[in-house]
């Protein structure tokens, strides 16, 4: 079957958006790459959690009838999705959100028509809330966060409109993307796959104080440099094997990042399966808050638009000439490279926001020296000024 | 692409953009209201449209060693720049003093020769002129008086008809309106569409608003007959004979919208406003209002717009505004607003507008927005 074919099978009732895949001229002429936006912040709930969990609505209303109830814990974007899927399938969703979230937040899952219960003081509590929530009844579902099949094949049509928007069939030499619990990234791989790009080396991103998926990989054999044995885990960080899909994946105790939407402590077990198994590998990175929140500020005067850390740190590599170069060797070739960033979104970004990053990343270059990328194992120097 | 659009562009350079529901503003005024985003063009405004068509249109009517040369302080230059990139042909542009530099950066990004002259842009302007009198080969790219300007904004028309759910056609649209290109394409492409009978929302700020001033020296859609509406001080009517309109002449522009800075319209286009069955609905808003906008926007759509650009935005941020606007009749109206895009704005430039409307919310009062030739006032906070 064609991959048009296929598209049009998986997709044909998509509740999701076809988003503009543009070329950067301001990243462009920095790199003299071509470097592409594959904007997700267009997405209803303006992020690309829409396309992954609008799928999941759908075959839950389609599996379970319309009056089947959507539950789900979240204290954002996904939350946010579920309520615009839930509003679009006239079906009942419910929020559970954890204390200390910002009214504007819960206004606006209100207005998508969803129920708000705000359980617990942190994350895990209203996780545990929603799930009893899901045991006492029998129409309810929980939407899962990142580690589903049929979320990655929501994500995965992002791969399928990027082929089919890049000019004349160019294949990419690498993309870039965040990862918090390795939906976004297990939905890229899968999409590659379909379309015959699993070749196509992956970047994937984190920051360093949330960095589950980096640290998984750490513990196993794979891209990192060195054997797992010599490989110090982190303070805090529990390894756990997972036997089903034969990986070891990290449990972090904390998360000291700003870049809360990345905010997972331990990523998709099936998601590491996969970044291990594919052909194109993965490049896998780390960077600092500070080097996020300055490429929230250069994006925003270059692109006009503003999103989260956890979206911008995506972006950052690629304001890092040099370090740029070191994740896609391929760039350095006499012929133009071809990368896609994918701006994954969110909503949780704010004017004042970006004014305190401002402060942010001042103080830290006054402070001199440069910052740390880890890559693969390996450490990186970048000069914080490029 | 409807089949009629794909032959009439059949080597477009330009993007189709999205057309978007805002949930907050649909919300906020019970209406479907939906956003042309026009800022995703490559060069970030909706002026990638109509130049690029113009410059390709160049390229074959007088060769490849064409040179293309436009007098602009932005956008219009940026896109002129980028045109002649891709097709391969030389570009300079004519910039008056004061332009950021970050605007100039985005133009040598894309290969054109800049010329810095004079202190104004009709300075500006009258430097390209004569270079392209010098020059053979040269070719001035219009900024807003041009059919084959208005053919490529059209573009974006028959677009939104295809984007809107089948069959939905707007009970408004809303732009800005500077010198009247982007107008002139809509009102073409309306035409263009079966939409002529669509009523268009026309919104300038109250220091630059050379179109509004126009229509008023027009019998049409203002209230009253023209000898008994005032002219501002510092403007001049002249009679444009070759389309029966008289347009206004400003003699300086007071708006920190300077996107918008045309000190008169193209005749060409209050004439097609004044004829078309969908009329025209000419508003002007304050700055401030206009700067309240683009903050709010910014929260609400994670995006950063011109003043020039959020003077569209403004009256739907505004219901007692946006109902005088539309009217209701009873069932939700679909609104479309043109979101022209525009590359000069800077965070700097939101914090400063964030400081001018807190000061201009202290002093009390309401603005004062104009329409068809009446005031009304909206308040300041909402």
């Amino acid at each position: 079957m064609s991959t048009l074919n296929q598209e049009e099978t998986l997709y044909h009732e998509k509740l999701w958006l076809e988003t503009p895949l543009i070329r950067s001229i301001h990243i462009s002429s920095l790199l003299q790459c071509n470097v592409y936006l594959k904007l997700d912040t267009l997405q209803p709930a303006q992020s690309f959690k829409y396309r992954g969990i609008s799928h999941f609505a759908q075959h839950a209303k389609r599996t379970h009838g319309p009056d089947v109830h959507l539950i789900i814990a979240s204290g954002g974007n996904a939350g946010l999705a579920a309520a615009c899927a839930a509003n679009v399938l006239k079906v009942r969703c419910t929020v559970y959100l954890p204390h200390g979230v910002n009214q504007s937040t819960i206004d606006f899952l209100r207005k998508e028509g969803a129920e708000v219960v705000i359980e617990g003081s942190y994350y895990l509590e209203a996780l545990q809330g929603a799930r009893k929530a899901v045991e006492a009844e029998a129409n309810a579902i929980m939407i899962p966060a990142y580690d589903d099949p049929v979320v990655w094949e929501g994500h995965a049509s992002m791969v399928y409109e990027i082929k089919r928007q890049l000019p004349d069939g160019t294949k990419p030499d690498a993309i870039f993307c965040s990862v918090g619990g390795g939906g976004l990234a297990g939905g890229i791989m899968d999409g590659c796959k379909a379309v015959g790009w699993d070749d196509v080396p992956l970047v994937t991103v984190e920051t360093h104080g949330s960095n589950c998926f980096y640290q998984s990989l750490s513990l196993n054999d794979g891209p990192f440099a060195g054997d797992v044995a010599s490989r110090p885990v982190p303070e805090g960080t529990r390894p756990e094997h997972c036997t089903e899909h034969n990986v070891t994946v990290a449990h972090l105790a904390t998360l000291k990042s700003k870049a809360t939407s990345l905010g997972a402590s331990s990523p998709s077990a099936a998601v590491v399966r996969k970044a291990l198994n594919r052909k194109g590998g993965v490049r896998s990175i780390c960077i600092p808050d500070e080097m996020a929140m300055q490429a929230v500020l250069n994006f925003a005067e270059d692109h006009k638009t503003l999103v989260e850390l956890a979206c911008s740190a995506t972006i950052a590599p690629a304001y890092k000439p040099s370090l740029f170069s070191k994740l896609v060797p391929e760039s350095r070739s006499n012929k133009p490279a071809t990368v896609v960033l994918v701006v994954c979104g969110g909503f949780k970004i704010s004017l004042d926001d970006l004014e305190e990053y401002r402060r942010i990343v001042a103080a830290d270059l006054a402070e001199g020296g440069d910052w740390e990328v880890a890559y693969n194992g390996k450490l990186l120097a970048t000069a914080k000024a490029e | 692409m409807s089949a009629s659009q794909q032959d009439l562009y059949p080597d477009k350079l330009w993007v189709e953009t999205p057309l978007i529901r805002s949930p907050h503003l649909s919300s906020h005024l019970q209406a479907e209201v939906y956003l042309k985003l026009e800022t995703l063009q490559p060069t970030q405004s909706f002026k990638y449209r109509g130049i690029t068509h113009y410059a390709q249109h160049a390229l074959r009517t007088y060769g490849p060693d064409v040179h293309l040369v436009i007098a602009s302080s932005g956008n219009a230059g940026i896109a002129a720049a980028s045109a002649a990139k891709i097709l391969k042909l030389r570009c300079t542009v004519f910039l008056p003093h004061g332009v950021s530099q970050s605007t100039i950066d985005y133009m040598r990004k894309e290969g054109a020769q800049i010329v810095i002259e004079g202190n104004y842009y009709l300075q500006a302007r009258q430097a390209a002129q004569k270079a392209v009198d010098a020059d053979p080969k040269a070719v001035m790219v219009p900024g807003y008086d041009d059919p084959l300007l208005w053919e490529g904004h059209a573009s974006l028309v028959y677009e939104v008809q295809q984007q809107l759910p089948a069959g939905t056609k707007p009970d408004a649209i809303f732009c800005s309106f500077g010198g009247g290109g982007l107008a002139g394409g809509i009102i073409v492409g309306c035409k263009a569409v079966g939409w002529d009978d669509v009523p268009l929302v026309t919104v300038e700020t109250h220091g630059s608003n050379c179109f509004y001033q126009s229509l008023s020296m027009n019998d049409g859609p203002f209230v009253g007959d023209v000898a008994s509406r005032p002219i501002p001080n510092g403007t001049t009517a002249e009679r444009n004979t070759q389309h029966g309109v008289t347009v206004a002449h400003l003699a300086s522009l007071t708006s920190k919208a300077t996107s918008l800075g045309a000190s008169s319209p193209s005749a060409a286009v209050v004439k097609m406003a004044l004829e078309r069955e969908g009329g025209v609905r000419s508003v002007c808003i304050s700055d401030e209002m206009a700067m309240q906008a683009a903050l709010n926007f910014a929260e609400d759509h994670k995006m950063l717009v011109e003043l020039a650009c959020s003077a569209t935005i403004a009256p739907a941020y505004k219901r007692n505004v946006f109902d005088k606007l539309v009217p209701s009749t009873g069932k939700v109206p679909t609104v479309v607003l043109v979101l022209c895009g525009g590359f000069k704005v800077s965070l700097d430039d939101m914090e400063e507008w964030r400081r001018t409307v807190a000061a201009d919310i202290a002093t009390g009062g309401e603005w004062e927005v104009a329409y068809n030739g009446e005031t009304f006032t909206t308040p300041k906070t909402e």
